[in-house]
């Protein structure tokens, strides 16, 4: 159930690839026109286009090269994919008092475990997010593929889910479901050996 | 609503490996400059290769090499970014914006469901197929030597078994029968 931030993520290496591509062509294109200047007036040195005589060239660069490393470092981070968050669910009684409080996790795990018992499903990963009056569901069904797809599912839309809804005491405002199926090799039905 | 798994790509491997890259030449420099900064002098194993590009001018061929290379690499970079890529998943018919429900197959799970039916049909040795799109190749291999009555079957089959699931859009099959094996 990890995600990443596929926006923000593209958006950075947008913006490295054209740093990296301005960069490239800037230097070709001095090297390039280097070369026709160069009859004129004599090969130059990179390290005469340099101020490598100021003093503060040293202290700027390692300057730079910290906020690159930073900003490198950061792009790593950033990438990590993320699990919705759990949440804590406080209810406030009408009249006032009274607070209770519902750890969505565990009616997750719950969620969870009811679904692995039953025969079309080998696996869930559920996960409860949102607000306590407007709960979003994640969740990931494995199905074993022996099974009736379409039992397995209609059995997650019509009994899991709201089953679930009903533990929780209100109906999700969203629903993200993915169905995949467990790998198994099949063995063909009717096999028939004929030796001569 | 956000869509949470049909989502197309988000490069994370691309970025990771770049970013990694362009960490560990920026804290090499980054150590280098300060070395450089306390002491006085470059270090040792750097101060060979700093000798050697001392005198390198803007028209050396490696310059311009190495520049257009760079260049490349961004350009690489920047079209991977903004390429749509591949979703990992296919929408089933119950999936609906409009009630803030989405319901996503896996593509893989479905490869796997082909994968099976295609296993279970008599005659079948093995069966490997492949989702571009909306199009499922399936290649088979089976010791039979009259591979036409399996690759129908094979295709009706997996077809029946795709019919079954609610999908929201069809999927076309195509079969590769390949004899192999058998006396």
């Amino acid at each position: 159930m990890w995600k990443p931030n596929g926006v923000r993520q593209r958006a950075v290496l947008a913006l490295v690839g054209l740093l990296l591509l301005l960069a490239g062509g800037a230097i070709a294109w001095t090297s390039w026109t280097s070369r026709t200047v160069e009859s004129a007036q004599g090969p130059s040195r990179i390290r005469d286009s340099l101020p490598i005589q100021m003093p503060e060239l040293a202290t700027f660069t390692a300057g730079a090269l910290a906020v690159l490393t930073v900003l490198a470092l950061l792009s790593v981070l950033s990438a990590f994919p993320q699990k919705p968050s759990k949440r804590t669910f406080i209810y406030r009684s009408e009249t006032g008092d009274g607070i209770s409080s519902m750890e969505t996790e565990t009616i997750a795990r719950a969620a969870q475990q009811a679904a692995r018992h039953s025969s079309e499903i080998s696996d869930a990963e559920i996960r409860i997010s949102g607000k306590a009056q407007h709960p979003v569901l994640y969740a990931r069904y494995t199905l074993r593929v022996e099974s009736r797809a379409l039992d397995g599912m209609n059995l997650i839309r019509e009994t899991l889910i709201p089953d679930l809804e009903q533990a929780l005491g209100s109906q999700f405002v969203e629903k993200h479901i993915s169905i995949d199926f467990l790998p198994r090799k099949a063995e063909p039905s009717n096999k028939i050996t004929l030796s001569v | 609503m956000n869509r949470f798994w049909h989502v197309r790509s988000a490069r994370t491997a691309t970025l990771v490996s770049t970013s990694l890259v362009l960490l560990g030449i920026s804290v090499t420099a980054l150590v280098v400059c300060l070395i450089r900064l306390t002491s006085g002098v470059w270090p040792g194993w750097i101060s060979g290769g700093l000798d050697a590009i001392k005198n390198t001018g803007w028209d050396d061929n490696r310059v311009l090499g190495s520049a257009i290379g760079v260049s490349i690499l961004g350009l690489v970079l920047l079209v991977v970014a903004l390429s749509p890529g591949r979703r990992k998943t296919t929408l089933l018919a119950w999936d609906s914006p409009a009630s803030r429900e989405e319901w996503v197959l896996e593509n893989h799970g479905l490869t796997r469901l082909a994968r099976y039916e295609a296993q279970r049909t008599d005659g079948v040795h093995d069966a490997s197929p492949v989702l571009r799109g909306n199009r499922m190749r399936i290649a088979i291999s089976t010791p039979v030597h009259e591979t036409s009555a399996i690759s129908k079957a094979v295709h009706e089959n997996v077809k029946a078994a795709l019919d079954a699931i609610p999908l929201a859009q069809d999927f076309s099959i195509e079969t590769h029968t390949s004899a192999r094996g058998g006396q």
